[in-house]
């Protein structure tokens, strides 16, 4: 799988890792209801690097979460390939994420008593599995921390426990990987790193890529860039540059 | 500021809550020892003001320190020779027998049975109808008891009694019916005609003793006391000046005793023998005293065991104090250290370093005076509960509310109070030094400093407990210092590993982990990481269950010594083959005369049954050797060789040397060596009533577990200690008999004294340890109380664990750990911290029960045993605490929305 090729125009022939079908998530009731999500409909390409923009408020971490079964929409659907989240239990649910899902967070990704390396195969050991051998050497040898595996997150770098966190989500060969502002927390060129480490996932191992970001630079490494305001989507983009990108955003009012 | 402080603590309910919990369990059982021993002191001084009655003097033998239990009787004529003393209003004769039992006739199966003995006498009256409110006996039902006939004359003659109203109701005992007594002279049926209450005519106040009342030549005779009577009661003339009167009774009492001790020697040869016995009785001393004077010796001898009670209240208050003030002081050092942002906030927004301490200190305060005061209310509770419990359990009676004195009050808010802001006080003052430039940064920790000095000190406080320990196992030492260093020593112990521990919890939450993560897989594996994170907390949270551990294993290596020591004495020590006894506990406790007298006769007629018969008496303190009071053993001392292997050094215990007045004594080889005396020294001897006699000593024995130190024969108590009652028998059967038939043979006697229990070696050796196991399960859960504090102080940890680690459960949960997953990491967590409190706990009980048993009297303890299953129980079940203490703190965790502990700050 190659980024060069037209996603763009592929896009209907690419099976969706996951989606989101007229969603619908709703806080609170009457004069205080707020709709952080009004009727969302997206398809996850498989393979394909989805980046989600938009102003604080406008429902893009709460999209993120729905379709990672982290919360429920009030009503339409959301699903993970084919499995429909609502319909499954708590427990269910859980083994899910375990299972299906990667997650990168702003900050606080890794287990502050686990190495590294156990941090890195925590969703698996929690499922009592162990990694691929030889997909694992690749994960691993990827995030280039090589003889710091054995060491606790306080002793890495704030990039660092950023690798070992995608790494993570890596390692269960997860259906789709979440990440919400991994580079928040990070200077530029950290944070860079970790876009173009995130992008060959994308590339070298065909991983899913779902990422939520202000960031228009972070944005651009993206196949295709939504642009959710007011729990919608107003806009997207295929094949993204940073510039498109900015404009995009001035022109939406964030 | 203040206004802050007290928004905070209405804010953070959760915390505070578990902070008061604390606090208020503390004081809850510092007070309700105070409640309850104020409750029994009341109740037993007005038991001493009952006893005594109305009367304004008492005439009776008198009698030195720790004599009390064996005192004389006096003659009757006494009576009319103090009834014409001038001044004197009237006067009562009375007596009080113990062991006089009423027996709860068979009923449909069940058989017959003696009204058990509560932890209380079980008395005979004499009573007087004319005078009965002097005796404070009030007849509630029925009549008083009236003279039927004499009962030498007739012996099926059903005379008459009556009882005190709470046996009757108790046991179902109705007017009109006819029931059995066993009393000194024997079984004897009579009539119940009257219930009475004691102390007042509307509430019986006997509080745990049995009475039985007879008129008054019926009491006589029942109750062995023919021509006597314990004491006279006086009261005297409106007009009249009691010294006076006391003055004028003391003069015709020396005058009296002179009298007969003249006519002694003229009376006739052939009643030799009563002259011998009314010698005894007449050379005691009489007195006359004063009612103020007889209600300050009951208070006096009700305050021994009082004091017992109130010693044994207070020791587990203090534990439990102790205990708590861990969990306060954890919890302080916990809630503070997650607040470290917010009073940074504080701190940048212009608060000085001074002001965020006190505000803590304010807190403290306030926490400590709301659980005072719900701790107090919980403690009165507390002990209307245990009062139920100690009702149920046969203690006795404790009517009437419970009194609050203002020392209860104020002891319970300095305890409370005190060791609340006590505990704030390190923390607060930590709390100081944060800068505040701390409220912008992420990973502040409140790290207490001085780990160092806390190991130097803890390591020299741990080596000077050890050391002390030591000189106590090793050295020969008083009581008092032993005790001294003992106790020093094992708290000094305790505190040294309090303060190591830190150190200890690393390595050993690593070595408890590790098994746990292997078969528990990630959730076990994070329980050992999380235990380990922070040594301090688990040191601190793990020491209340230490305490409580420490405590209760110290009691099971100390009775399971006593037990082995008592079985090796049982196997080695005894030659007999049957034992009989009463079931009851006081000290006091003995068997009819009759039935000794029997159970003597019984090999008459069956000399291929039974070989001998030997009777063994007790007295508390019933002589005294150049005034220091001894416990005193009777036996015959002609069959002692045949009964008992007393282990025999020197001489022979059935042809004693002949020196002094022809009374011996066998003693064992301790005070023999302490007195630098052997076979055929003399040694003088005092007894009741100021009598001295020179006894020559027969042997030196060295086993004392199974008769005491010293042993005279029962002709000697007979003369000494006339009132002393058979404390058990023993039968030894003929070589080569049956013992199915011997056994039979005696049973057709024992058969009619219910209050009776016959036992071979066996059976006795099951009895003895049956009741230590009861002594030891009753020190268990009082000390089991203090365990359920400790269990408190886990969850209290784990729960403010929970909610520091919101973010990193989030975490979890997100990344794919089930509910199932996470309840069982907080559940081990739990497991790791109780179990190394447990063997921390189990370790230094052990050590302490070591040094216990190595220091107390070879007659209690000379084997010393350490019951490994028991110990090991007793770990398992700290663990249990562990899985009981986490339910909460895991519920909750399981229970956090993942999105909200994610983005929790």
């Amino acid at each position: 799988m190659s980024v060069d090729s037209p996603t763009h125009q592929i896009e209907n022939e690419v099976t969706a890792a996951a989606r989101v079908a007229d969603g619908h998530k709703h806080y609170g009731s009457g004069d205080t209801e707020v709709r952080a999500l009004d009727g969302v409909t997206v398809d996850f390409g498989a393979g394909r690097f989805t980046a989600i923009m938009g102003p604080s408020g406008s429902g893009k971490s709460t999209l993120m979460h729905c379709a990672a079964g982290l919360d429920d929409l009030t009503s339409g659907s959301a699903f993970i390939g084919d499995t429909e989240l609502g319909s499954l239990s708590e427990r269910d649910l859980t083994m899910l994420r375990r299972d299906r899902v990667g997650f990168v967070f702003q900050a606080f990704n890794l287990l502050p008593t686990l190495t590294a390396i156990e941090n890195l195969n925590l969703p698996l050991t929690l499922a009592g599995r162990s990694a691929d051998p030889e997909w694992l050497d690749q994960v691993v040898t990827s995030i280039g921390i090589g003889d710091r595996l054995g060491h606790r997150p306080n002793e890495l770098s704030g990039g660092q426990q950023q690798r070992v966190a995608i790494a993570r989500a890596l390692a269960s060969k997860p259906s789709i990987v979440f990440a919400d502002e991994p580079t928040g927390n990070l200077d530029s060129v950290t944070g860079s790193e970790v876009l173009d480490f995130l992008r060959d996932a994308v590339n070298d191992l065909g991983q899913t890529l779902v990422l939520v970001t202000h960031d228009a630079a972070a944005a651009a490494r993206a196949d295709r860039v939504l642009f959710l305001g007011d729990g919608r989507i107003v806009d997207e983009i295929y094949q993204p540059t940073a510039d498109a990108v900015f404009d995009r955003i001035k022109e939406l009012g964030g | 500021m203040l206004r802050l402080t007290l928004r905070n603590i209405a804010r953070r309910k959760l915390r505070y809550a578990l902070t008061t919990l604390a606090v208020v369990l503390g004081v809850a059982f510092l007070s309700t020892s105070f409640f309850l021993t104020d409750k029994i002191r009341d109740t037993f001084d007005e038991l001493a003001t009952d006893i005594t009655g109305n009367l304004d003097l008492v005439v009776r033998t008198s009698i030195g320190e720790g004599e009390r239990l064996n005192r004389l009787p006096i003659p009757e004529e006494l009576e009319a020779i103090v009834a014409k003393v001038p001044g004197v209003a009237e006067v009562a004769p009375r007596i009080n027998m113990w062991n006089v039992v009423p027996i709860i006739p068979a009923d449909g199966d069940e058989k017959a049975r003696a009204v058990p003995s509560r932890a209380a006498p079980q008395f005979g009256l004499l009573y007087s109808p004319e005078v009965s409110g002097l005796q404070n006996l009030f007849v509630i039902e029925g009549r008083a008891p009236e003279r039927v006939g004499s009962l030498h004359d007739d012996p099926d003659l059903v005379a008459e009694f009556a009882m005190d109203a709470q046996t009757a109701a108790d046991h179902g005992f109705a007017i009109g019916e006819t029931y059995r007594v066993s009393g000194p002279t024997g079984l004897r049926d009579f009539l119940l005609v009257g219930i009475f209450n004691f102390g007042d005519p509307d509430e019986n106040k006997t509080v745990a003793a049995n009475m039985s009342a007879f008129d008054h030549r019926t009491a006589q005779e029942f109750l062995d006391m023919e021509g006597l009577f314990d004491q006279i009661d006086v009261t005297i003339q409106p007009d009249a000046d009691r010294d006076t009167v006391q003055a004028a009774i003391q003069v015709e009492l020396d005058a009296a005793k002179d009298a007969f001790l003249a006519e002694l020697p003229e009376m006739p040869e052939e009643l030799q023998a009563i002259q011998a016995l009314l010698a005894g009785l007449l050379e005691p001393e009489l007195e006359v005293i004063t009612s103020e004077q007889q209600i300050e010796e009951s208070t006096t001898d009700f305050d021994l065991f009082i004091t017992v009670i109130s010693s044994v209240l207070l020791a587990f208050a203090i534990i439990a104090v102790v205990v708590s003030t861990f969990i306060i002081n954890n919890t302080f050092s916990i809630v503070l250290g997650q607040r470290v942002r917010e009073l940074a906030l504080l701190r940048a927004l212009g608060a000085t370093g001074r002001q965020v301490s006190r505000s803590i200190r304010f807190e403290a305060l306030v926490i400590g005076t709301v659980a005072t005061a719900i701790g107090l209310v919980g403690g009165y509770l507390l002990a209307l509960l245990l009062r139920l419990l100690l009702v149920s359990t046969g203690f006795g009676e404790l009517p009437g509310s419970i009194p609050i004195r203002p020392r209860t009050l104020l002891i319970a808010a300095l305890v409370g109070i005190g060791t609340t802001v006590a505990s704030s006080i390190g923390p607060s003052r930590r709390v100081r030094s944060i800068s505040p430039v701390a409220s912008l940064r992420d990973d502040v920790r409140l790290t207490p400093t001085g780990l160092k000095r806390r190991l130097q000190t803890g390591g020299v406080v741990a080596l000077i407990g050890l050391a002390l320990l030591t000189v106590g196992m090793t050295v020969e030492l008083e009581t008092r210092p032993l005790l001294f260093s003992l106790g020093l020593g094992a708290l000094g112990t305790f505190l040294g590993v309090y303060l190591l521990s830190p150190v200890v919890a690393r390595p050993a939450a690593a070595m408890l982990g590790r098994p746990i993560g292997l078969l528990f897989g990630t959730p076990g594996h994070l329980a050992g990481e999380n235990a380990r994170r922070s040594p301090r907390r688990t040191a601190a949270t793990a020491a209340a269950l230490t305490v409580g551990l420490a405590l209760v294993s110290m009691a099971a290596v100390v009775s399971d010594s006593m037990k082995t020591t008592i079985v090796h004495a049982l196997e080695d020590g005894v030659q007999a083959d049957l034992f009989v006894f009463t079931g009851s506990f006081t000290p006091t406790g003995g068997l009819p005369d009759e039935l000794s007298e029997r159970l003597v006769e019984v090999g008459v007629g069956h000399p291929d049954l039974v070989a001998s018969t030997a009777l063994y008496r007790f007295a508390l303190g019933g002589m005294t050797i150049d005034g220091d009071a001894k416990d005193v053993g009777g036996v015959d001392l002609a069959l002692v060789d045949s009964h008992m292997k007393l282990g025999i050094v020197e001489g022979d215990p059935a042809n004693p040397p002949t020196g002094g007045a022809g009374y011996s004594l066998l003693l064992h080889v301790d005070p023999a060596a302490d007195l630098g005396i052997g076979v055929g020294s003399l040694v003088d001897v005092g007894f009741p009533g100021g009598r001295q006699e020179a006894f020559s000593v027969g042997a030196v024995f060295d086993d004392s577990t199974m008769m005491g130190n010293w042993v005279i024969d029962n002709g000697a108590f007979d003369r000494f200690l006339p009132r002393t009652p058979d404390n058990s028998i023993s039968v030894a059967y003929t070589e080569g008999a049956d013992p199915v038939a011997a056994r039979g043979l005696v049973e057709t006697i024992t058969d009619d004294y219910p209050q009776a229990s016959v036992n071979n070696a066996h059976e006795l050796r099951e009895q003895m340890e049956g009741r230590l196991d009861q002594l030891l399960s009753i020190i268990t859960v009082f000390l089991g109380l203090s365990l359920f504090i400790a269990v408190l102080g886990i969850t209290n940890t784990l729960a403010l664990s929970v909610y520091e680690r919101t973010r990193e459960l989030g975490l979890l949960r997100a990344v794919g750990m089930t509910r199932r997953q996470m309840r069982r990491m907080v559940r081990w967590e739990a497991v790791i911290i109780a179990l190394f409190g447990g063997i921390l706990g189990v370790a230094m009980g052990v050590l302490f029960g070591l040094a216990a048993t190595a220091a107390l009297p070879e007659t209690f303890i000379d084997v010393t045993s350490v019951p490994v299953m028991k110990l090991s129980l007793y770990l398992l079940v700290a663990g249990l605490f562990g899985v009981v203490a986490a339910i909460f703190p895991a519920r909750r965790a399981a229970r956090l929305d993942i999105l909200e502990a994610i983005s929790y700050e």
